[in-house]
């Protein structure tokens, strides 16, 4: 018996015992049977990164990779933090030291440096700068002073502030207020005419006349006064005091006293000019105080104004390279 | 010469394809009758027919040659439990299909019974009891392989009458075997 005959006799045994008739099976089913294994025996789609991660080149190299890219992201961020440092040092460095030579450059010409005083490490220049060679038949400001400073000490709830006297024979008005930060800043103002003094104190609140503490202070000129009267002591011979009654008694730092004017003499002017900062690190512009009526006496006349005083010379200018 | 079951089930351990095709094109017609028989829905007795044929190729290194037991009973016995897990998912079952699941669970019986070459024998001797017309359908259905369309197509006959015929020819047989079966008990 041949093996087809034998299972076609085994099929046939099988349908007559259960009655089974014999049913055409759909075309194909070799060809759908075969398909259906092999899409099982394919390999479950993975996603394509978990199918590189599994391979050990792959992720020796992310590793680099990532390895390389924090390295360069931290030296970018080291870079950036060390030219910040820079330039933060920069700043520290023009706010502590103000470049002459830029300042003549830019500004014009230094007429006069005049040191300031200063207890508590506190020193500092006041710079006279010529910013305008037009004359002066407007009014208009034509020189500018800059203050540098350094070792200024303040609380949070003291003003400092600065003071000019125009001439010997006026008094001290107020320029504005200086914020130093870290003890160090820089302040500048423009001014009409020359100036014979300045001065810095320490206020417990803005003020129209220095009451406060003397911080950094110019040397007083020798008044024409006094002059006159050494003169006459040396002529005769004789110790007079006539100056100690008319000068100007503000006290220099070494006095570590408050300052005190005359009243005729320091008359209280007003704090209109507020003066520019050049460095923004350590200076605010700090607005006068409203109650504040004074107004700053032309430097020629020696004397506040009725009017107030509203010359534009002393209203002060925001820039430097006006 | 044409391979065996056994040869094929090797060739198919080592993962040829081709065997397997051959198992297939030997067996679906059994496998997919058995199928439709107890599930009655043509296209998932084709689910199911693939299913077994797919089983065979996954565990076709479970299957121990050596063994008694044919492809054939490993084919129509995986073909009845996976038949009978979709009845259980359809979750009712009723009288026609449990009587085909009763059915099919003696066929490991029949195949694999000690008698089942002596039942050979007796239905080869009973073909010879059949008409011409309906022993020659029963050959060109069992022996040669030959699908009913094609029976129909070679004969220039009706499918219709050809499954006629099949059907006549099944059920003269089953009684001329069980005439034979009564003759021998008479005899003892």
């Amino acid at each position: 018996m041949s093996i087809n005959k034998d299972r076609g006799l085994e099929e046939l045994a099988l349908a007559i015992a259960l009655d089974l008739e014999p049913v055409d099976p759909p075309d194909n089913l070799e060809d759908k049977i075969l398909s259906k294994i092999k899409a099982e025996e394919a390999p479950p789609k993975e996603f394509i990164l978990t199918k590189l991660w599994k391979k050990k080149t792959f992720r020796l190299a992310l590793s680099t990779t990532a390895a390389s890219l924090s390295c360069v992201v931290l030296a970018a961020l080291y870079w950036s933090s060390l030219h910040e440092n820079e330039r933060l040092k920069e700043e520290v460095r023009l706010a502590s030291s103000i470049n002459t030579d830029e300042l003549t450059q830019t500004l014009g010409r230094i007429e006069k440096v005049m040191p300031l005083q200063g207890k508590e490490g506190a020193k500092g220049k006041a710079f006279v700068l010529k910013t305008s060679d037009k004359p002066d038949s407007k009014n208009e400001p034509r020189k500018r002073v800059v203050f540098v400073c350094e070792g200024i000490k303040k609380k949070d709830d003291e003003v400092v502030q600065v003071w000019v006297k125009d001439s010997p024979k006026d008094g001290f008005r107020p320029a504005g207020v200086i914020e130093p930060k870290d003890g160090v800043a820089t302040f500048s103002t423009e001014v009409r005419e020359d100036i014979s003094e300045v001065m810095i104190t320490l206020e417990t609140s803005y003020n129209k006349s220095p009451q406060g503490k003397v911080l950094l202070a110019s040397t007083p000129p020798p008044h024409p006064d006094s002059e006159i009267n050494k003169e006459s002591e040396k002529t005769n011979k004789g110790e007079t005091d006539t100056n100690s009654s008319s000068e100007s008694k503000v006290t220099t730092p070494s006095d570590d006293k408050p300052t005190q004017v005359k009243e005729n003499e320091a008359k209280p002017t007003d704090g209109t000019s507020s003066g520019t900062q050049e460095n923004p690190t350590n200076m605010n512009p700090v607005e006068p105080a409203p109650n504040s009526s004074a107004k700053p006496s032309p430097p020629d006349s020696g004397a506040t104004p009725p009017d107030g005083g509203t010359s534009p010379q002393y209203q002060s200018n925001t820039t430097l390279t006006e | 010469m044409e391979k065996t079951d056994a040869e094929l089930i090797e060739l198919i351990k080592k993962k040829e394809s081709e065997a397997l095709r051959e198992v297939i094109r030997r067996h679906k017609r059994k496998v997919y009758s058995i199928a439709i028989s107890i599930l009655g829905n043509a296209a998932e007795a084709e689910e199911v027919t693939q299913d077994v044929f797919v089983k065979l190729w996954t565990n076709c290194n479970y299957f121990d040659t050596s063994m008694p037991y044919k492809l054939s009973t490993w084919l129509i016995t995986v073909c009845k439990n996976t038949a009978i897990d979709r009845l259980r998912k359809r979750k009712k079952i009723d009288y026609v299909e449990v009587d085909a699941v009763a059915s099919a669970s003696n066929v490991d019986v029949i195949l694999d019974g000690p008698e089942m070459r002596l039942m050979k024998l007796r239905i080869a001797s009973a073909l010879n009891y059949l008409p011409k017309e309906q022993r020659e359908v029963i050959e060109m259905v069992y022996f040669q392989g030959l699908t009913q369309s094609e029976i129909a197509a070679s004969l220039n006959i009706p499918l219709g009458t050809v499954k006629s015929r099949i059907r006549l020819a099944l059920t003269k047989l089953k009684g001329l075997l069980s005439r034979d079966e009564e003759g021998r008990a008479h005899e003892h």
